[in-house]
């Protein structure tokens, strides 16, 4: 299994705007846009995984950046949902860092 | 440029517009919506704003970069600061409250002077300041305190279109606050 780079430096330099903004922006926002500002980083990280055509792992990449963009609104007209949401997002990545430990183990 | 729309259905028609299309913004639209932002209420007319105007798509990219609040991708953006050293020459006190309601009434005439002329706006309050004086070179005594994305207008996708879900009764007492 290769370990393949697929993030430009100038989507990360984007990235690291985007984050360096959010905690500046967080020092005055509510606390649930904690959370909403690191889905969409999150998302933006995810968008720049694909843009690099990740020759591993698409199907994984493309699932987790749909979730967050289908899922990031919902801090605005469904906290609740945004809430559980954000708590169950971990466990899908939990897992397939679980399943890739598993695959090198038995390669 | 004219229009049809009285006023009360402008404000009850205008929506924060998230997405928009690549079609791009007249500059005669563009100034007559800042022209709205003179004719706004202005406490002690101190007129305490200045504005960056822009158009180029790079530019624009760079301050969505640092606002986390702006989703869509304008073809214009306009940022209003409040200029310090108005703020001095007029004594405003730190605790004026006016400063602040005349970022917002001058917003309000902005957008609704855009609406007026088809196009949708989107008020951006989540950005950080620093990071937009560095973008767009701003003197110390510039605060920028708001942003409003302009453009086009994306269609709504079904269901799509909030609005007032509130009643007059929900956020009105008449006469006095009711007793506890």
């Amino acid at each position: 299994m290769s370990d393949q780079a697929v993030i430009s430096e100038s989507d990360a330099l984007r990235i690291l705007a985007y984050l360096t903004a959010s905690a500046d922006t967080q020092l005055f926002e509510p606390d649930i846009y904690g959370p909403f500002r690191l889905v969409e980083a999150a998302s933006q990280l995810a968008g720049a995984v694909l843009d690099g055509k990740p020759t591993e792992n698409r199907e994984f990449w493309e699932g987790v950046r749909s979730s967050l963009e289908d899922n990031k609104f919902r801090v605005i007209w469904d906290k609740p949902g945004f809430r559980e949401f954000v708590r169950e997002t971990p466990r899908e990545v939990a897992g397939e860092l679980t399943r890739r430990d598993n695959d090198r183990t038995s390669a | 440029m004219s229009s049809d729309r009285p006023v009360y259905e402008s404000i009850r028609s205008r929506r924060a517009v998230r997405d928009f299309t690549d079609e791009p913004v007249s500059r005669g639209a563009l100034e007559r919506i800042l022209r709205a932002a003179r004719w706004a209420p202005s406490a002690g007319n101190r007129r305490l704003h200045k504005f960056v105007a822009l158009e180029d798509a790079q530019a624009i990219a760079r301050i969505k970069a640092i606002s986390p609040g702006m989703f869509g991708e304008p073809p214009v953006l306009i940022v209003m600061c409040t200029d310090a050293e108005q703020l001095a020459r007029e004594d405003v006190k730190d605790h004026d409250t006016s400063t602040m309601v005349d970022v917002g009434t001058t917003a309000m005439c902005m957008m609704l002077a855009a609406h007026e002329l088809g196009l949708g706006t989107c008020p951006t309050t989540s950005f950080s300041a620093g990071g937009v004086r560095g973008a767009l070179n701003l003197p110390d005594h510039l605060t920028p305190d708001f942003m409003l994305q302009v453009g086009h207008a994306k269609p709504l996708p079904p269901g799509g279109g909030g609005g007032a879900k509130l009643t007059i009764d929900e956020i009105t007492h008449w006469g006095a606050y009711p007793s506890a």
